[in-house]
């Protein structure tokens, strides 16, 4: 079984360069945030590709201590569509999909980053929040189901 | 380092040979020298620098010896000025002293013969003494304490002064790299930049076509990018100069009582400037940080409502929670004997069959209730997160406005002084000279800016012939080794730049936190100072509006931050030295002493505070002052501390005579002396 969540090797630069603009701390919390890119960009898990080459492994430890290995099983659930996916022999099934979703989330941060007119890449980082960012409204909105069914209302 | 003993023999002022034993570290680790004004107590910082560097700041520096004893001396002989410094330094008692000796001639006046001495001995923590002449002895000195650092640990008063206004400068900034020992990184990566060269250099002889093309074009870029890194350094020095002339020009703008308004309004407006952008770029610092922890939760997706929604389905169709555990079933299955004892038929294995195949999540059971348990943590961060988001983008957007009008405003005021036709001839000069100024500031700057870009792509253009030459070098095995090494030397450079500039920031945002603890100590006073990035001095206070605001620029305010940031690198040294657990990683730290003149002359708010604060952080303090200055509030904090003190007494023909008391005991402060013809001084040691 997997310990380590491998960023892709030719877009490991693209996590180095916001970790030392310090946008994202950790090249971790870059990966979070390309992988939900990529599942909201497209939530089809075969429409996206596994990289190449891999980068090198991020522990598995880096994702648990600011309690974000959650996600990268709620991914993996509504990816699947199903809970089966959550059993234990199934962890390298569930790191792949992440990377995957991390794949395309970073090819298209990069696009991005490349072709945008901000030299401020907070900026950039804004205007994905902005084009990606927020819920449908309603009662229906899934913030509202995820809400009323965790109980949290 | 640790002062032991200072020897002073006719140096300026004072005349014959004094010595004093500083007080070591520990309770009692101040050593006081009083002396009236006029009785040499700057002379005594001075002697401290002349010994290790040779160093003369003070007025007629031809003249070291003692005007005294030069009159005292028969003509044909010699006379000798000669200071001898004693400290420790890690683990070893290291002797500077430095002498100069002329002979009087036949009209009383010196030869000026340069007959400087320096020895420095070095004893050892068994006892054994040896002279390092025979090394470069300044360097030896440099080691212990480098010249550029010397005015953090031995400085007047006003010295203090400076330090502030030079923070931001590269003079600080190179101080404190000197400080926390980056000299060996420095030196290692100039040392494998020439490594580069000369492998480029072995590389282009031996390659031939494209790779030979290659090695040639890296060569141009390399020698191109040196002349423009070249060229971009003699721009910022432009700048800085530049600078500086805007500043005169205006300090001498708003002595015009007909521009003065003017004048002020516009430094108030570029202060709220400065505050304004400092406080956007915080804020978005803090929005960045908030997006890099919780950031990806907002992206629009049912990532985390499947998961419960699926849960939940479970749930309802009894899926979840198992009756019976899949486990008990698969165990049964397995032994083929029920808990009764009797064996199970094929007809019960079938039905226990179908049942565990349509029971597969109950095997899931607890992975799902955990995960229904992070869902709904991820949901609430999400929350926060949108709310947190939504108000600091607020707020930057309200800065941003505040900066937008701020601009405004600056620029109206700045038309009103390009555009006014003032009457006075001396104003319209000097605005006509800010008017070239500024046209000269913004022309650099945009030179900066150009060489600046222009360089970022050589860089990468560098990059791409490395690697397409490589790829062609690969075939051919002596070339491709080459690359290989250049490869290896410039990913080694590259590391060593890297870690400097890591090293650097962590000292800075070490002393940025460390400059707070030493000011709440010392000073007592509700501010917010800072070190930022650029190396920058500054102190804020809390306005109506509860915004951090730049405080007054008043001599004491920048006496005291200058001492908290003094200390704050004491601090460093020692806790450097204190971690180090007998390894050396880049800073070796150790103890430091501060060596004051007159420092708390205009600190009159913080008079208490700060030698208080002083006394509790710093190793060691030589304190050389007046007695006014000395009674009341600093004796009060610092009395108690004192392990030897000295009076610097003044013999004069000017004064009539003064006696002090120190501990109860009368000691002769002035003496008048009629017959005299200069002013000298002798030091007495006056602790009881």
């Amino acid at each position: 079984m997997r310990d380590r969540i491998r960023p892709p090797k030719d877009l490991e630069i693209v996590l180095d360069e916001l970790k030392e603009l310090r946008l994202f701390q950790t090249k971790q919390k870059g990966m979070m945030f390309a992988a939900a890119m990529g599942y909201t960009i497209n939530s089809k898990k075969d429409q996206h590709e596994r990289p190449e080459r891999y980068g090198e492994g991020i522990r598995l430890e880096y994702f648990q201590s600011p309690e974000d290995d959650g996600y990268i099983n709620a991914l993996a659930v509504a990816a699947h569509g199903t809970l089966e996916i959550l059993a234990d022999d199934r962890t390298d099934d569930r790191f792949d999909l992440f990377e995957r979703y991390a794949n395309t989330g970073l090819i298209e941060l990069k696009r991005r980053l490349d072709s945008s007119r901000h030299v401020d890449r907070l900026e950039v980082i804004l205007d994905i929040l902005d084009d990606l960012g927020g819920d449908s409204q309603g009662d229906d909105s899934n913030d509202a189901r995820v809400r009323r069914l965790a109980g949290l209302v | 380092m640790i002062l032991r003993e200072l020897r002073i023999t006719n140096f300026r002022q004072i005349t014959g040979t004094y010595t004093i034993r500083f007080a070591p570290p520990g309770d009692h680790s101040v050593t006081l020298i009083l002396g009236e004004n006029g009785s040499g107590k700057t002379t005594f910082l001075n002697a401290c620098l002349w010994c290790l560097y040779g160093r003369k700041d003070f007025e007629n520096p031809g003249e070291i010896i003692s005007h005294k004893a030069v009159e005292a001396t028969p003509v044909g002989q010699e006379v000798k000025s000669n200071v001898r410094l004693i400290l420790e330094s890690g683990g070893q008692t290291y002797t500077i002293e430095r002498s100069a000796g002329l002979c009087k001639l036949q009209d009383g006046r010196l030869d000026d013969a340069d007959t400087e001495k320096l020895n420095v001995d070095v004893t050892d923590e068994k006892g054994v003494t040896r002279s390092i002449n025979d090394r470069d002895p300044h360097q030896e000195i440099g080691l212990l304490l480098p010249e550029e650092l010397a005015g953090f640990f031995f400085f007047r008063g006003e010295d203090l002064e400076e330090l502030v206004a030079q923070a931001g400068s590269d003079k600080l900034k190179g101080a404190v790299e000197t400080f926390v020992d980056l000299l060996v990184l420095d030196r290692s990566i100039a040392h494998l930049v020439d490594v580069e060269r000369n492998l480029e250099r072995d590389l282009k002889e031996v390659s031939s076509g494209d790779a030979k093309r290659l090695t040639e074009e890296v060569e141009e870029l390399q020698s191109d990018m040196d002349s423009l890194s070249a060229k971009i350094a003699e721009e910022r020095q432009q700048e800085k100069k530049i600078l500086q002339l805007v500043e005169e020009v205006e300090d001498r703008l708003a002595e015009i009582e007909e521009v003065r308004p003017l004048v002020e309004k516009r430094r108030e407006l570029d202060q709220k400037l400065g505050y304004l952008v400092e406080r956007i770029k915080e804020k978005r610092g803090e929005l960045a940080d908030r997006i890099s922890a919780d950031g990806y939760l907002h992206l629009r997706s049912d990532v985390l409502s499947v998961g419960v929604k699926l849960a939940s389905e479970a749930r309802k169709s009894g899926e979840i929670p198992a009756k019976i555990k899949p486990q008990f079933v698969d165990d049964l299955l397995g032994i083929g004997v029920c808990i009764c004892g009797k064996s199970i038929d094929e007809e019960a294995r079938r039905s226990l069959a179908e049942w565990r195949n349509t029971s597969a999540l109950g095997a899931l059971e607890t992975a799902i209730t955990h995960l229904g348990g992070e869902i709904a943590h991820l949901q609430r961060r999400k929350d926060m997160f949108r709310d947190d988001f939504d108000q600091r983008r607020i707020e930057i957007s309200e800065l941003e406005s505040a900066l937008e009008i701020t601009e405004a405003e600056r620029s109206r005021v700045e038309g009103e002084l390009r555009g006014r036709d003032f009457r006075q001839e001396s104003a319209r000069d000097l605005q006509a000279a800010k008017n070239r100024h500024d046209s000269e500031l913004h022309e650099v700057r945009l030179r900066i800016s150009r060489a600046e870009d222009k360089l970022a792509q050589q860089e990468e253009t560098l990059e791409q012939r490395r690697t397409e030459r490589d790829r062609c070098a690969k075939d051919q095995e002596k070339e491709s080794r080459i690359s290989r090494q250049i490869q290896a030397a410039t990913n080694v450079r590259k590391g060593l730049q890297k870690l400097r500039t890591g090293w650097v920031a962590l000292v800075q945002e070490n002393l940025d936190h460390e400059l707070q603890l030493k000011w709440d100590e010392i000073a007592q006073l509700p501010r917010r100072v800072q070190f930022d990035s650029d190396f920058r001095l500054s102190i804020k206070e809390l306005g109506g509006d509860n915004q951090w605001r730049p405080s007054a620029s008043s001599s004491a305010n920048k006496r005291a931050l200058a001492l908290a940031f003094v200390t704050s690198l004491i601090k460093l040294a020692d806790q450097a030295q204190g971690s180090r657990d007998g390894k050396r990683f880049l800073f070796a730290g150790g103890q430091y002493p501060l060596v004051m003149d007159a420092p708390f002359a205009t600190m009159d708010s913080f008079k208490r505070t700060v030698p208080v604060g002083l006394r509790r952080t710093v190793p060691q303090i030589v304190l050389v002052t007046n007695y006014d200055q000395w009674q009341g509030e600093v004796e009060d904090a610092l009395g108690i501390a004192v392990g030897s003190a000295y009076v610097l007494t003044l013999h004069t023909p000017k004064e009539t005579g003064e006696t002090i008391n120190f501990r109860g005991i009368p000691v002769e402060y002035v003496a008048a002396e009629p017959d005299t013809v200069f002013d000298w001084s002798e030091l007495k040691e006056i602790m009881p």
